[in-house]
């Protein structure tokens, strides 16, 4: 019984691989430890596949999974050394050889300045398609929560890339922390 | 997590006191967040992640 359960469950993990490392990546910035991030995901996922409840959202579980190992691993390192601000973004915008678009850099350095929080919750959102109450229940927070990062990541990517536009409100406010860089 | 950063928040922390953007700056950031992010889907799987499932897969029948 358990046997043919895992036998069922081996494809789906390898098609969700794809996205995996491209949160994964989106993450961390760091394609090697990416990967690292994505093997543990499949080894965990593989050694609590009892806990996963058939027919329930596999995609999501993965990606909590990734996240919250991603994040625990974060504060472990965070103790150790102090990640220097920009220090992702300056890995982005050298590391993306498949990107010879110019934008797609451009893009890429903006979306690392997000706070880690707010670039989880527009990518789980806007890239991944997962509804917000699903990004809510990977996250671990409330579904307001989730609308309020991801509108702030947009907010702040449209600063940084300064596309901003007319904004409804406060169009003044909106402009004048774009060079600023210290709201990590 | 512990992101809640209150410094750009009015009184009341919720998606109403933000700023919004345009639909138009929404739909451009969509369309290229969601560009840039099928390029890092698109790319080839590395043979380790195959590899390891058929790992898991065969000590699992072993057992």
């Amino acid at each position: 019984m358990s046997v043919s359960k895992h036998d069922s469950l081996c494809e789906p993990l390898i098609k969700a691989v794809p996205n995996l490392r491209a949160f994964a990546i989106s993450l961390c910035g760091d394609v090697d430890r990416a990967d690292d991030l994505v093997q543990e995901t499949l080894v965990k996922a593989w050694n609590s596949l009892a806990s996963f409840e058939q027919g329930t959202n596999l995609k999501a579980w993965l990606f909590t999974i990734l996240r919250n190992t991603y994040f625990s691993e974060c504060r472990k390192l965070r103790r150790e050394v102090k990640d220097p601000d920009g220090e992702l973004a300056a890995k982005l915008s050298v590391s993306p050889e498949q990107h010879g678009h110019m934008d797609m850099v451009d893009f890429n350095v903006a979306l690392a300045k997000l706070s880690d929080d707010q670039r989880e919750a527009l990518i789980l959102v806007g890239a991944e398609g997962f509804s917000y109450e699903e990004v809510a229940h990977i996250c671990g927070c409330a579904v307001g929560t989730v609308k309020s990062r991801v509108n702030r990541a947009r907010v702040r990517l449209a600063e940084l890339l300064q596309v901003e536009g007319p904004t409804e409100l406060q169009p003044e406010r909106a402009r004048e922390p774009a060079t600023a860089g210290t709201t990590r | 997590m512990t992101g809640e950063h209150s410094s750009n928040e009015g009184p009341h922390p919720n998606v109403a006191s933000a700023p919004r953007l345009s639909s138009e700056v929404r739909i451009l950031l969509g369309q290229r967040l969601r560009a840039v992010y099928a390029s890092l889907v698109r790319e080839p799987v590395p043979e380790r992640f195959l590899e390891l499932l058929e790992r898991l897969e065969a000590t699992e029948k072993i057992s």
